[in-house]
């Protein structure tokens, strides 16, 4: 490609646009504490990875909550389940987070099976620029676990899905345990990195 | 001609925007490191003392084996980080010191009676240089027995027994411009690792009724081990032959000193259903994060292995824990054969194989799968996992298994 002045004006042009489209989603987080949640952008809706599931924050009856979709473990499948939750339309993603994955150790509602082992605390839930999510857990976390890799698989993802699906800010998801690094949970799943969603485990049709 | 002009535009930016990706996933290592300090950390592994020098950049270096040292030569003015110096005191690694000028850096570590040879890889993102100063192996005692750890931590005080190694000849002077080097060595399937999971204070898996998953794993690797050598007459290694903890690094660690053809990683599942059953068979995957799958990618696009070519532009992408990609074909065919005669003896259909990001199977450098033979938390599998003649059948499956696999890899029907 030659660098004609045509080509260094609509680069300029797309850098411009990149730079304008980063300080948008900067404003996300802002703009979401300020103003009622906004209404379901087309690709938001059009979800292709499951079409069952709905993923923008539904305002409520009460006004200041909206609506997450957790994960859990099906009791006859190995898949994960969604179930709706209602949280508190709070100002910061990171605190409605906190709320979400307090949902998720609370366990389901109905006849699903819990993914976080009872007795794990979320010490707390950082989100970096980057769009990482770390979540730290209580030593708990890692002590109650039965192991086992497909067990391993369904805590993990059961909370990365369920941060990837409800907060578009949060890209990947980073567990700690005590405020440090794992290499593992229980010696299966490598916990040294960061994971992004893995939908491929929920199940496509809707929780009982 | 405006949608035209649009179109262009999006895809431009689109291309900006994966660059700016690129650059800010590359640019990620620690920042507490200078551009003119190398990080040293110095371990204990089973086949001596390991150490790990860090840049914030490839460096211009050689290693040079001389009488009483190694010697890395850098290009231009290093310091070193934690230390200048340092006296280990050790029969492998005795001293090291660092001696700079303004062109160039000798890092000079001075090797004891123990010591026979020294190897190096690189490890990508931050780049990292790893030397691996191996020891005398001649009926040599359980690394940790008697050696303690050189310096500060990373040796793991039950760190598996050795037999004696393949002879090495330490490559001198040995360039840093091959990238990681893996051996050559005879064709097929002639050393087999088997790590029975778990061990020790980590048990693993428990079922409803007390049944430890560390102890049926042990069972069933020695039962696999002595299925092997009497079906195949190959030569097995196994992780740990008792009730101890091995780090999952050098589980990996033993299979590739050894350069063993197979990994074989066996363990006793668990799921949070209780109805869960049936054997799952796993090898690795790098889907799980973007990170990994960009600098798969990039490996892919230049159609390289580990070996990489010297200077590729994806060389500092490549991460050590790539090491099992290219060896997944034959791990997705290993553990193919494996889930079928496994499903035919449990006469379970529905499971297959699956693919995680499980750290014991990260480095390996040869075909490698973890078999999870049954479920301990199933209450019925359980109790048939108590069971010898059953834990038997499971082994022979597995060998059987692997049988085919050899006769596959002899008659090259298995991608390279």
């Amino acid at each position: 490609m030659r660098f004609t002045p045509r080509v260094v004006l609509l680069t300029a042009v797309g850098v411009s646009i990149l730079l304008i489209a980063v300080a948008a989603l900067w404003q996300v987080d802002t703009r979401r504490a300020a103003s009622p949640p906004p209404a379901a952008t087309p690709q938001q809706a059009a979800s292709p990875a499951t079409p069952a599931l709905s993923r923008n924050p539904a305002p409520t009856e009460e006004g200041n909550q909206r609506e997450v979709t957790l994960f859990f473990q099906s009791p006859d499948t190995d898949d994960l389940v969604p179930e709706v939750r209602k949280i508190f339309l709070t100002e910061s993603v990171t605190d409605q987070a906190r709320q979400t994955v307090k949902e998720l150790i609370g366990g389901p509602e109905s006849r699903l099976i819990a993914t976080i082992p009872v007795g794990s605390e979320l010490r707390e839930i950082y989100l970096s620029a980057d769009g990482t999510a770390y979540v730290d857990f209580s030593q708990s976390f890692v002590d109650k676990h039965p192991g086992g890799s497909a067990a391993e698989i369904a805590t993990i993802f059961s909370l990365v899905d369920t941060l990837t699906f409800n907060f578009p800010e949060i890209h990947r998801v980073k567990v700690l345990v005590e405020g440090e690094e794992r290499p593992t949970l229980k010696e299966h799943l490598d916990l040294s990195r960061a994971y992004v969603a893995d939908m491929s485990l929920v199940s496509r049709t809707e929780g009982r | 001609m405006p949608l035209s002009k649009f179109t262009y535009q999006a895809r431009l930016g689109s291309v900006l925007a994966v660059v700016l990706a690129l650059v800010m996933g590359v640019a990620g290592y620690p920042a507490d490191l200078t551009e003119d300090e190398v990080s040293l950390r110095v371990q204990s592994v089973p086949l001596g003392t390991r150490v790990i020098l860090e840049f914030t950049a490839r460096p211009g270096y050689q290693v040079q084996k001389q009488a009483d040292r190694v010697v890395v030569s850098l290009q231009g003015s290093f310091k070193s980080v934690p230390f200048k110096s340092k006296n280990f005191d050790e029969p492998i690694l005795q001293k090291y010191k660092l001696d700079r000028n303004s062109r160039q850096t000798d890092l000079l570590f001075f090797t004891g009676p123990e010591f026979v040879s020294v190897s190096s890889f690189e490890m990508g993102a931050p780049f990292r240089l790893v030397l691996d100063f191996h020891k005398r192996t001649e009926n040599a005692p359980a690394l940790g027995a008697g050696t303690p750890a050189p310096a500060q931590s990373g040796g793991n005080p039950e760190a598996p027994s050795l037999p004696p190694a393949r002879q090495e000849s330490p490559a001198a002077p040995e360039t840093g411009a091959q990238g990681v080097v893996i051996p050559n060595k005879e064709p097929g399937i002639n050393l087999i690792v088997v790590d029975a999971g778990h061990g020790g204070v980590e048990m693993g898996a428990k079922g409803p009724s007390g049944l430890l998953e560390k102890d049926v794993t042990l069972d069933v690797a020695k039962r696999i081990q002595a299925g092997l050598i009497k079906r195949l007459g190959v030569r097995v290694i196994l992780t740990r032959d008792s009730d101890k903890q091995v780090s999952l690094d050098d589980r990996t660690a033993v299979a590739n000193h050894e350069r063993a053809d197979l990994f074989l990683s066996i363990h006793v599942n668990a799921s949070l259903a209780p109805k869960a059953r049936g054997a799952e068979t796993y090898f690795l995957s790098y889907k799980a994060t973007d990170d990994e799958a960009r600098a798969l990618a990039a490996l892919e696009n230049n159609t390289i292995g580990v070996e990489t070519p010297p200077g590729s532009p994806a060389l500092g992408m490549v991460l050590w824990d790539l090491a099992q990609s290219q060896y997944l074909a034959q791990s997705s065919k290993l553990a193919e054969t494996i889930q079928q005669n496994l499903n035919e003896l449990l006469r379970i259909e529905s499971r297959g194989v699956k693919q995680a990001p499980f750290k014991v199977l990260m480095g390996a450098t040869m075909p490698a799968v973890l078999v999870e033979i049954g479920f301990i938390t199933n209450s019925d599998e359980e109790d048939r996992l108590k069971d010898s003649s059953y834990r038997e059948k499971i082994a022979q499956a597995i060998v059987d298994s692997v049988a085919t696999f050899k006769e596959q890899v002899g008659k090259q029907l298995v991608p390279r």
